[in-house]
């Protein structure tokens, strides 16, 4: 696993500025995302391992702007990357390794966000 | 000349835009996707009686499996991005602009009362008086506050905790249980009471002048009943009442189908139809065109010693409705005669916060009813909100149920700073003073799926385009902030409580 893995990942920034730091409103949010980002990305696996590339683009769109509002910048980059290969049929070789790097990070994600949800309840 | 060319019809450029959801129906249909239902001949014969045809059946089935189209939310509308907030000289021209202007004009005022009280009383339905939760211990506390107290004491003069419920609620009582809305006792007044519906005309005689129109929609079967009724009470009163009244019709319910998207059918094998919400009622609005159109829901409406406010307000929206029906009106006359300048289209531009378009564009988008609603600060209340939507140039009001969980879409919905007290005012007119057609400029797609339960039987049921919502999509849409003391609904018997409810 990368050294960077071992920071924090994603930069509440954008959320606390539009909620002015209401801490309720962003735990919804991140909630919202852990509900939802998951199932995207493990249906992305599934789609890799069926090699059925083309079905990639309308789930990394769904994916795309939660992980914009969480400051997940590296992985934005990957999933907009994924969006328009798949979309456009171009370098196809290369998207079963974008994804399985998008799945990694978002392991990682998860239990940083869950740490941060339970911390924060229990404050 | 390019403008002229506009007004052969009521053509809309929205109206493509808003059917292109059925346009997809359309095609799945002929892919033979789309849902068609082994119609029997008892079918055929309900959907007959309900004046449904089979493609619309059909079509609804279609929407249950391919779902709605959420609502495409782009941001929160806010104080100058899509709400006026008006100065103290704003708040002044406009009821000035409404006293001297709407004496020429056709004035209405639209309430949709279709609804009966069941609700408004559901704590009470199965409560138990020994072990009373915190609505209905309010209730028995404050028992001798509620305007029907006295008509219950003349009945039972000492009632116990069950007789004041019982008495409420069931025939041998008032009834309410099953009662319209609008026919529950809402207000206390020295040596009687008022129904909703009464006092409903005493607020539109307060801005109407002498000649009060009002137009109810009312529960089937009642129309006679609450029609004798208000024609009695508004007899001999210095004001001149024209009352009107109408159904939600039933060729507009929608079917109900089982999780799995399959219709419903009770013991006897029938369809399921239910109420298809208050976006039904846009054919009741569309059979009564008018200048000014003022409409406001059956339970938002305050005890007559505190109306000052309400009166206030009701004269300011219409007087910005006046302003802009006319600088719009004097507009499409203008690009009509050949004679815009260009001044006058920049200026309208301008007003209506208008985008780069040509006049002829222009044109064709201000062909359209107009509708000036009133929005109030977000204070936790539930229900819709204001917002703009993807692709329409004026401001929306969005249900929550129309929008999708996508987590940039919920972020939109909790920025809102205000919401729909439902309080707007509309010209259904054109610049001819011909009445617009409503149904063109529905978004058919703004519907969207509730669950219900049938006889403990999970359903999914089909909500029409809201009112105030998906069927008003299309119309020119200003948004004006306005005090929260002027919406004061009655959701729930202790809302009559309230100070805006009770005597000052």
């Amino acid at each position: 696993m990368s050294a960077q893995f071992n920071d924090q990942l994603f930069d509440l920034s954008y959320l606390n500025q539009i909620f002015q730091g209401n801490k309720d409103m962003v735990n919804d949010i991140i909630k919202l995302f852990l509900d939802q980002v998951p199932e995207y990305i493990g249906e992305m696996v599934d789609c890799v391992e069926r090699n059925d590339l083309l079905r990639l683009h309308p789930l990394a769109h769904k994916a795309k702007s939660s992980i914009a509002m969480l400051g997940l910048k590296n992985m934005e980059i990957n999933i907009l990357q994924i969006e328009q290969d798949s979309k456009h049929n171009r370098n196809m070789e290369a998207l079963p390794n974008l994804v399985n790097q998008v799945k990694d990070e978002c392991d990682i994600v998860y239990d940083q966000l869950r740490t941060l949800l339970s911390t924060s309840n229990a404050a | 000349m390019e403008g002229r060319f506009f007004f052969a019809h009521h053509s809309r450029t929205f109206k493509s835009r808003a059917s292109s959801h059925f346009a997809t129906l359309y095609r799945s249909y002929l892919a033979g996707k789309i849902h068609t239902l082994e119609h029997t001949t008892t079918d055929r014969d309900q959907l007959k009686e309900k004046g449904i045809s089979e493609e619309n059946l059909n079509r609804q089935l279609s929407i249950f499996i391919d779902g709605c189209r959420p609502a495409a939310l782009t941001r929160a509308c806010t104080i100058d991005d899509g709400i006026f907030r008006l100065s103290e000289a704003e708040i002044t021209d406009y009821s000035t602009k409404f006293a001297s202007g709407s004496q020429n004009l056709k004035v209405l005022k639209f309430v949709p009362a279709s609804g009966a009280a069941s609700r408004m009383f559901k704590h009470l339905h199965q409560c138990d008086t020994s072990n009373p939760d915190i609505l209905t211990q309010e209730f028995l506390d404050r028992f001798y506050e509620m305007p029907f107290a006295k008509d219950i004491q003349a009945m039972q003069a000492n009632p116990s905790d069950d007789q004041m419920v019982e008495l409420t609620l069931e025939q041998s009582g008032l009834g309410y249980a099953t009662a319209p809305k609008g026919m529950v006792l809402f207000h206390r007044y020295d040596g009687q009471a008022k129904t909703a519906f009464e006092e409903h005309l005493s607020e539109g005689a307060q801005y109407m002048g002498n000649k009060v129109c009002i137009h109810f929609t009312v529960p089937e079967g009642k129309e006679a009943e609450i029609g004798d009724f208000l024609r009695l009470r508004s007899a001999n009163k210095d004001q001149v009442y024209d009352l009107s009244f109408s159904t939600q019709r039933s060729s507009t319910d929608t079917v109900a189908v089982t999780m799995d998207n399959q219709p419903y059918r009770d013991d006897f094998g029938k369809l399921l139809f239910r109420p298809g919400g208050h976006g039904a009622l846009i054919h009741n609005l569309n059979k009564n065109p008018a200048d000014l159109i003022f409409i406001k829901n059956i339970d938002n409406v305050v005890h007559e010693s505190r109306i000052e406010e309400t009166v206030l307000w009701k004269q300011v929206l219409g007087g910005a409705l006046i302003k802009y029906r006319k600088l719009i009106h004097d507009f499409l006359r203008a690009v009509e005669s050949d004679k815009v300048s260009s001044e006058q289209a920049n200026s309208l531009r301008n007003e209506l916060g208008l985008g780069e378009m040509s006049q002829a564009e222009m044109a064709q988008l201000l062909q359209a009813p107009i509708r000036v609603c009133g929005m109030v600060k977000n204070e936790g209340e539930p229900g819709g909100g204001p917002f703009w939507v993807k692709g329409n140039p004026f401001p929306q009001v969005v249900e929550s149920a129309q929008v999708s969980n996508a987590i940039d879409q919920q972020v939109i919905v909790a920025q809102a700073s205000h919401f729909n007290p439902t309080d707007l005012v509309c010209c259904t007119l054109d610049h001819r003073g011909i009445a617009y057609d409503l149904l063109e400029f529905i978004d058919h797609s703004a519907c969207f799926i509730s669950e219900k339960s049938i006889a403990g039987t999970a359903v999914k049921a089909l909500e029409l385009p809201g009112l105030w919502n998906g069927a008003m999509a299309n119309w020119i849409s200003i948004f004006i902030e306005v005090p929260v003391n002027t919406f004061n609904p009655v959701k729930t018997v202790n809302d009559l409580l309230r100070p805006m409810h009770q005597p000052k």
